[in-house]
């Protein structure tokens, strides 16, 4: 099996802990949840990536919201809820590279926390993961070879660089 | 609550560390969207370590659904198909059978040989989660 590479952004994150309780519940996702234009999460290609929708970005707000609900244990194996500041840097990292990069997916995490998948095949997975412990850690892999895992520090920089091995264009 | 089968009560038999690589673990799924298009669970539906499971020679696969019906599925992995090293960590199954459920089982790290009981430098454990795939089984 391979062993995975790692690296580190060279930008230093902004700290969130100043927000308010519920500050990402009250922009742009409100906005979206108030419009009413929720779909189903559905399967999306490459080029729908690169297009701005305003329904994916709905869900995705949906999908993140949706998290608040969970509770301890809600995996059957004792999965720890997202806490609310990996719900907010979550929701934060959403709101500034969404027109980079659309996620697939807002997933939780059964070691605590938010995923945001970006692709998520057996061809090439992409993920962004806010832990409860205040760490954001992106992956990247390809089939058949070794992922790459670096520690995010500023989010355009990480979904660029996920833009670059997706094959789009950056 | 259903009922424990007979194979799952573990009556004071002891612990199987003989695993072939190519024995099958179980593992319920609790989300739909934990399933990707291929079939397999996300990585964010992978824990490490100590990644819960049963064990094929011991169990049936919708044995890890009783007790938790609202689980969505069961997925699979040959336990030659678990990451057996990522830096200076090893990974492998360890039988840890409980009074309800003998077929129990841990996919658990080891370094230098031992048992390693904390949580391994997070970027270890993801490239374990993304590199290790479940595939979900066919319903019963």
């Amino acid at each position: 099996m391979p062993v995975a590479s790692r690296t580190a952004d060279s930008t230093r994150a902004k700290s969130d802990a100043r927000e308010p309780r519920g500050f990402w519940l009250q922009t742009a996702g409100q906005r979206h949840l108030d419009s009413g234009a929720y779909q189903s999460p559905q399967r999306l290609s490459p080029s729908d990536l690169e297009s701005g929708d305003s329904d994916r970005r709905t869900r995705l707000a949906r999908e993140l919201v949706a998290l608040t609900e969970l509770q301890e244990d809600w995996d059957t194996y004792g999965a720890q809820p997202p806490s609310r500041s990996a719900l907010r840097k979550a929701f934060r990292h959403l709101l500034h590279t969404w027109e980079v990069l659309l996620p697939e997916k807002v997933l939780p995490s059964v070691e605590g926390g938010v995923t945001l998948v970006y692709s998520s095949n057996r061809r090439r997975y992409a993920e962004i993961e806010f832990d409860n412990e205040g760490d954001v850690i992106a992956a990247f892999r390809r089939r058949d070879e070794r992922p790459e895992i670096w520690s995010v520090r500023q989010g355009q920089a990480a979904v660029t660089r996920l833009r670059r091995l997706l094959g789009l264009r950056v | 609550m259903s009922e424990t089968p007979d194979r799952l009560q573990r009556r004071g038999r002891p612990a199987d560390p003989d695993f072939t690589s190519e024995e099958r673990l179980f593992r319920r799924v609790p989300r739909s969207d934990f399933i990707d298009e291929d079939g397999f669970v996300t990585p964010a539906g992978v824990p490490l370590p100590d990644l819960s499971t049963n064990r094929e020679k011991y169990s049936e696969p919708g044995d890890v659904l009783i007790g938790h019906e609202e689980a969505v599925a069961v997925a699979a992995a040959k336990v030659g198909d678990i990451p057996n090293e990522i830096d200076e960590y090893e990974f492998r199954p360890v039988h840890h059978p409980e009074t309800d459920n003998y077929a129990h089982t841990e996919v658990r790290a080891f370094l230098d040989g031992q048992h390693f009981k904390d949580k391994p430098p997070k970027w270890v454990r993801k490239a374990f989660r993304v590199t290790f795939q479940l595939k979900v089984l066919p319903r019963l």
